[in-house]
């Protein structure tokens, strides 16, 4: 269904993000084209794209892409951090996406740590966050991407273990105009937490919202490779892994799978 | 220099290669060790054998002593040691995270040592919870060293580059 960018227009009436969403039909990759207008002093914008033909995930990892299915996204964002708080943009723009997810589709996704989506176990959604520093160790500006399946019937035999979509698992196709809107609505809230609210709850929500951060038997990739049992997260909301050789290790990038 | 110290050197040289190392400083009473690997180092191997440097740095200090009284250590230092120690500006890093070089695997790298660079201009990502934070120069000049190896892990304050400031 060609995508009805009015609709998101109006939608995001009153919030940061209005009259700032631009739409594509295919482009290599929305979190490209953001990085570009951030490079070219823009400090909000969003991205939507009916299809992605380099869409980026960390370590180079491709994001499938089909025209129309999913709602791929990216949005430029400058709230004030210092890059130390700036980093739970990984975990807030998770909790957003979640919420939305919720709030429109009436399923609660999973949340691995950091922020991949899991639906019934199978990834849905990833995220993945680029930003800038200025030499004081502000945040200069962050990229924001999203690539969440939603109308996909089926995946190819190559990932359809790991890989599903919103209808897959509901049975109901999602909107994209109406789960972005929500999405940048829950995003602006959860920046402003992460800007203004004194003793900050996010570690807490992330912690309740996933079952991955504490007592789930995993495998990450990091230091050679190891399994355990994950021990909740530091205070700089890091995950926190008992390592099976007795050995407790803190988990930096991501990359925990579950351990079979 | 005798033999013996000379084969130890080898060995430690041929550990810090295999262990994707790319720079290695070594100060004793009697003796000082820079060794400094050119080029481009592979993404790093999984994990370091500290116990097998150990040996090799505990082995150097007992063949050192008779060396001490032959060989003055000035001309004992390999000629890869730098005789004066320049004042490089470094670039540390302002998260804990993983180092890498270049924007994606096999791309190839922001900048390399030789290299000019502005201030402003990337230098490296260091990312943390699935999140890419580039690193900018905040001097102009010359990459004189990469600290680290892409792929390894890095602490929040950890030199980076060392830049030899224009």
């Amino acid at each position: 269904m060609a995508f009805d960018l009015n609709e998101v227009d109006a939608g995001l009436a009153g919030t940061i993000f209005a009259g700032h969403a631009r739409h594509l039909a295919s482009v290599g990759s929305t979190n490209t084209l953001a990085l570009e207008a951030a490079q070219a002093g823009e400090r909000v914008g969003v991205w939507i794209a009916d299809e992605q033909t380099a869409g980026r995930g960390r370590g180079g990892h491709g994001w499938h892409s089909v025209a129309g299915d999913g709602l791929y996204v990216s949005i430029l964002v400058a709230p004030a951090l210092p890059i130390a708080k700036a980093l739970w943009l990984s975990l807030a723009t998770g909790l957003a996406a979640k919420q939305s997810i919720r709030e429109v589709a009436g399923f609660e996704v999973d949340i691995r740590w950091p922020n991949d989506l899991l639906a019934n176990g199978k990834k849905c959604g990833g995220i993945l966050v680029e930003t800038t520093v200025a030499p004081d160790a502000m945040l200069r500006y962050a990229v924001i991407g999203i690539g969440i399946n939603l109308n996909h019937a089926s995946f190819p035999d190559e990932i359809a273990q790991i890989a599903t979509s919103l209808r897959v698992e509901t049975g109901r196709g999602v909107e994209r105009e109406t789960l972005l809107v929500m999405l940048l609505r829950e995003l602006e809230k959860e920046l402003n937490l992460l800007e203004n609210e004194q003793g900050y709850t996010l570690l807490e929500r992330v912690s309740q919202a996933s079952t991955w951060i504490k007592g789930k038997r995993v495998r990450v990739g990091e230091e050679g490779g190891y399994s355990g049992t994950t021990a909740g997260l530091d205070a700089r909301g890091f995950l926190l892994v008992d390592g099976d050789d007795g050995m407790q290790r803190t988990v930096l990038s991501g990359g925990v799978r579950e351990a079979r | 220099m005798d033999g013996t110290k000379m084969q130890e050197l080898r060995e430690l040289v041929e550990f810090l290669k295999a262990n994707e190392i790319a720079e290695f400083d070594m100060e004793q009473a009697d003796l000082k060790v820079r060794i400094k690997f050119a080029g481009e180092p592979a993404p790093a191997a999984a994990g370091i054998d500290l116990s097998q440097l150990s040996r090799l740095m505990a082995s150097a200090p007992a063949a050192a002593a008779p060396a001490a009284v032959a060989a003055a250590p000035a001309s004992a230092a390999p000629a890869a040691a730098a005789p004066v120690e320049e004042k490089l500006h470094e670039v540390k890093s302002p998260i804990v995270g993983t180092f890498y070089e270049s924007p994606a695997p096999g791309a190839p790298p922001f900048v390399q040592v030789g290299d000019q660079v502005e201030v402003g201009q990337v230098l490296c990502i260091v990312e943390a919870m699935k999140l890419m934070n580039e690193i900018e120069s905040d001097v102009a000049g010359e990459v004189v060293r990469r600290i680290t190896n892409s792929g390894q892990p890095v602490e929040y304050g950890q030199p980076l580059f060392a830049i030899r400031a224009r």
